[in-house]
């Protein structure tokens, strides 16, 4: 029988695995809440994994562009997070899961969204990128996120026309917060546009595995070398994927598949195992709670295959700990 | 697929797998750990672990060490053996060249 090992082919074959064993999984229906997004094909499927030595392994559909939508509120809140500190982005919105959905119009005890990613903690989250025009403030947007996939990324137009006219819950979470004096007055609505626009960004299922890379690589993009996103923020902004990312699945999703993630109702999710890999998945349909049907089980496929939960028995925790003291698990030796 | 086969050589079992210990087939080597005793795994013909199977061959030993048993494992393929020492896993199983070695250890 043929030798399955060394790590590259390994990795390789076990998406193979994935994507034979998923491929035919149905469930779920392609989103339609926004009318453009329901003209995508429901039975792309595609599948990535980089790594932060800068290699990459795909199959499937990873030439497929697709709008972000929800995977982009992780990044602009690094991208806040860089700009502005975690304390003064603290101050408007906080970091609770708030176990509702998405759109939940719920604001905590402080008058701020519960985290960056129900709506109304993105469009918060947003705010913070400053600019002296409209043009330059989306600029850093489309720039930081392009670095991140180490390609220059754009909009698409219709679904974010599609958005706007249609977006008129998040037009209400705009003004709730606005109420509370969690984002200025004076250009509230540019804010809301700029968030419509940052969900719209056509991406695939590699840029995604690139970005979570780029995460994973302390806020450095492997492929690139650039400087996407200080240091200090990377723990963070996993902190809130791994406790936020995944709508109100975030606690059965910690639960079985253990890494911080991010999904889109596009049918993205974006996964970081921190040091070591980015993972994107492309697969549109969703299932009741706004995750891919697909995705999920991927995820949970390679998690267990390759050991990636935060809390698996080979993980062990804190290398600094092992640094400074030896400590190592002789429990079990005889 | 894994099939596990089983032998003695004097007081230790030996099950011999071949084939690939994963999540799929985990349970079925969990199905053929004994309760106690001298178990060896030989895994001569065993081409690929993942982390699932690692976490089976944990659970035999956390099975057979309290009634004073252990576990051993024998014949690992070199990149089996590389992927064990560089996880950390060797520190919790002790490995053996072959099966005879290990059952007489």
């Amino acid at each position: 029988m043929e030798n399955s090992f060394g790590s590259g082919s390994t990795i390789q074959s076990l998406l193979e695995q994935a994507y034979k064993e998923y491929q035919s999984v149905d469930e779920g229906e392609v989103a339609t809440y926004i009318p453009e997004l329901s003209k995508a094909n429901p039975d792309h499927f595609g599948i990535c994994v980089a790594t932060v030595e800068g290699k990459t392994f795909e199959i499937g559909d990873c030439d497929q562009e697709f709008t972000m939508q929800s995977i982009s509120k992780i990044l602009v809140y690094a991208l806040a997070l860089s700009l502005h500190g975690e304390k003064e982005v603290s101050l408007h919105v906080g970091v609770e899961p708030s176990g509702d959905a998405f759109n939940s119009i719920q604001l905590d005890k402080k008058n701020r969204a519960f985290n960056p990613m129900v709506n109304a903690g993105a469009i918060t989250t947003t705010a913070f990128v400053h600019g002296a025009t409209f043009e330059s403030r989306w600029a850093k947007i489309l720039d930081t996120l392009s670095a991140a996939a180490g390609r220059t990324l754009r909009m698409d137009e219709k679904v974010y026309q599609s958005e706007s006219k249609t977006g008129h819950r998040n037009r209400a979470l705009t003004w709730l917060v606005t109420n509370f004096n969690q984002i200025e007055a004076t250009n509230n609505l540019e804010t809301l546009e700029l968030y419509f626009m940052q969900c719209s960004i056509l991406v695939t299922a590699r840029d995604l595995a690139v970005m979570g890379a780029t995460l994973a690589n302390m806020g450095t993009n492997p492929f690139t070398g650039k400087n996407v996103f200080d240091v200090q923020c990377i723990q963070a902004t996993l902190s809130v994927m791994f406790t936020c990312g995944m709508y109100d699945f975030a606690g059965e999703w910690a639960f079985r598949v253990g890494i911080p993630a991010k999904s889109g109702i596009s049918g993205g999710i974006l996964g970081v195992v921190n040091r070591q890999i980015g993972i994107g998945t492309f697969s549109p349909r969703i299932d009741e709670k706004g995750n891919s049907s697909r995705g999920i089980r991927v995820f949970q496929y390679l998690s267990e295959e390759l050991g990636l939960h935060t809390f698996n028995f080979m993980n062990h925790g804190s290398s600094f700990l092992s640094g400074l003291s030896g400590v190592e698990s002789k429990v079990l030796t005889r | 697929m894994l099939t596990v086969n089983e032998s003695q050589i004097g007081t230790a079992t030996i099950l011999e797998c071949s084939g690939r210990l994963d999540v799929v087939t985990g349970p079925i080597l969990d199905a053929k750990i004994p309760d106690g005793g001298v178990v060896v795994l030989d895994m001569a013909e065993l081409n690929y672990v993942s982390s699932a199977g690692l976490r089976s061959i944990l659970q035999a030993l956390k099975k057979l060490q309290p009634k004073g048993g252990s576990l051993r494992l024998s014949s690992l393929q070199p990149d089996v053996q590389r992927l064990l020492e560089l996880s950390g896993f060797l520190s919790l199983v002790k490995s053996f060249p072959d099966k005879d070695s290990a059952a007489k250890a």
